[in-house]
């Protein structure tokens, strides 16, 4: 359950009273400044806790929309082109397949052939668009066949 | 830092598209046109509201791009456009002809949805737009589809319109209905209770067609499905109005008594004002608007049609009539009723009682 008393006391846990108080635990409660915004906070009501609607007169409103449009129209267009690129990436590695079994079968064979107990490795890094930060773990051990952890 | 100016391409250029695509008042399309407001807002009224009305940060420097974008892609639709016009020039096979002027349709559609200045035409200046323009269409098409004909569906349904007099409707044109009754200008809403008053004079009728019609005819049929049939005691249809060969295109859509007056051939049978009987509960008068496929047979005429058990299912297989839309209003005895029948000089109404005659 999230209470406006118990998020602000997660939020600001890391805030020391300005007034020290004798003899009472801080853990007890809250301290008196947050004990005043919490008050107050509950006094008002959820409406006026929401950020304002933006209002916009007409012409920038018209204007808003345009910019969402474009927005739209660049990113449809970017995503089309990587799938565009990926399709032409897919059909010459066909190409290549069908040209090496009219060259050689028994190669095509060969290639295409189920590798029983291969699996794919858990260990490989997921393929990603970018290299990542640190390009080799130099202090990579495989695990051992046969050890627990397997 | 200043931000860059709007660009003045294909959407600036009037040689070949219509003026009706640009905002008429100036300084509203200056404001659209610029990438702040140079003059404020100027849609907000009050003067209070100018001075606090600050634009979004940030809003003036991706403006002028984000229309740049938009207008280039415009740009090459219109390049588009003019290859499909030249290919119907040559084209003559008539299926294929209307295949491609649908095309060209959709690409003009498509060219001008964007527009900035055709958007705020069509979402604050709906009442003035020029409907021969194939994207107003578009955007008043989504407007009706996305409201009223679904309004006018349910009355028809609910109110047993549909298939009491015709089976069924698949509307394609917005029918809007007023009474001369008053100066004010209401339009109706479909399945009202109107009073005797407002609908003694004929009513005024706006189709709107989303399709391009240039001299269209149409047929205009309005229906009462509840004339109490005492002798077969069951209810029988009566024609109170029949409108034929009506002249509309797509900014003329207007039937009025003045467009009536002009061609007066075109009434095919005068107006009966509602006048219900008392004690007889509400009455159903159905609008129903038919799209011609020609003139209509000269031989149907005044004499050729009876008002009374009037068969309109027949009627509008006979004349190869075309249902488009609908609209409906219902009628109650009132204390007018009376007036309204000495007006027309109908015979004095019946009461009817509970009991079965």
């Amino acid at each position: 359950m999230f209470t406006v008393r118990s998020t602000v006391k997660t939020i600001t846990a890391h805030v020391k009273p300005t007034q020290q108080l004798r003899y009472k635990r801080d853990k007890a409660g809250l301290n008196p400044q947050l004990e005043r915004i919490v008050n107050q906070l509950s006094v008002m009501s959820a409406a006026r806790k929401q950020p304002r609607l933006l209002k916009l007169c007409d012409e920038d409103y018209i204007k808003h929309r345009t910019v969402m449009k474009a927005w739209s129209l660049y990113r449809k267009n970017k995503i089309e082109h990587n799938e565009s690129l990926l399709e032409k990436q897919y059909q010459s590695m066909n190409e290549a397949a069908a040209e090496l079994q009219s060259i050689n079968p028994k190669l095509y064979e060969i290639a295409n052939e189920h590798q029983f107990g291969k699996r794919f490795p858990l260990e490989i890094r997921t393929p990603t668009d970018f290299p990542p930060r640190q390009i080799w773990f130099y202090d990579y051990f495989p695990k051992v066949d046969g050890s627990k952890q397997q | 830092m200043a931000s860059t100016p709007v660009s003045r391409g294909i959407w600036s250029n009037f040689a070949n598209r219509s003026k009706s695509l640009s905002v008429k008042n100036p300084s509203l399309q200056n404001a659209i046109l610029s990438p702040n407001l140079p003059k404020g807002p100027s849609t907000l009224k009050a003067s209070v509201n100018k001075l606090k009305y600050n634009s979004p940060i940030g809003l003036d420097k991706i403006y002028p791009l984000a229309y740049d974008l938009l207008e280039k892609r415009s740009e090459s639709i219109y390049n588009e456009v003019s290859k499909i016009e030249e290919k119907i020039k040559s084209v003559k096979d008539q299926s294929e002809l209307s295949k491609l002027n649908k095309e060209k349709e959709n690409l003009l559609i498509k060219s001008e949805q964007e527009n900035p200045e055709v958007v705020f035409n069509s979402i604050f200046q709906t009442k003035s737009l020029d409907r021969s323009q194939p994207v107003y269409r578009h955007y008043l098409k989504e407007q009706w589809k996305s409201y009223k004909r679904m309004l006018t569906m349910q009355r028809l349904e609910t109110l047993a319109i549909i298939p009491d007099t015709l089976p069924t409707l698949e509307p394609e044109v917005d029918v809007n209905l007023k009474f001369p009754h008053n100066n004010v200008n209401t339009w109706i809403e479909p399945g009202k209770i109107l009073s005797s008053n407002v609908t003694s004079k004929p009513p005024a009728f706006e189709i709107i067609e989303f399709k391009e019609s240039k001299d269209d005819l149409y047929t205009i049929l309005i229906v009462n499905p509840d004339t109490p049939d005492v002798q077969n005691n069951t209810f029988s249809t009566t024609l109170h109005w029949a409108l034929k060969d009506i002249k509309l295109s797509n900014n003329d859509s207007m039937v009025d008594i003045k467009k009536l007056d002009e061609n007066k051939d075109s009434i095919l049978i005068d107006y009966l004002p509602p006048v219900p009987e008392k004690n007889l509960g509400n009455q159903r008068f159905a609008v129903w608007v038919f799209r011609q496929d020609g003139k209509l047979n000269d031989s149907i005429t005044k004499d050729s049609i009876k008002r009374t058990k009037f068969n309109i299912r027949e009627f509008v297989a006979a004349n190869k009539l075309a249902p488009i839309g609908a609209h409906v209003w219902r009628s109650v005895y009132d204390l007018n009723t009376d007036n309204v029948r000495k007006l027309y000089g109908l015979p004095a109404g019946r009461i009817f009682s509970r009991g079965k005659l």
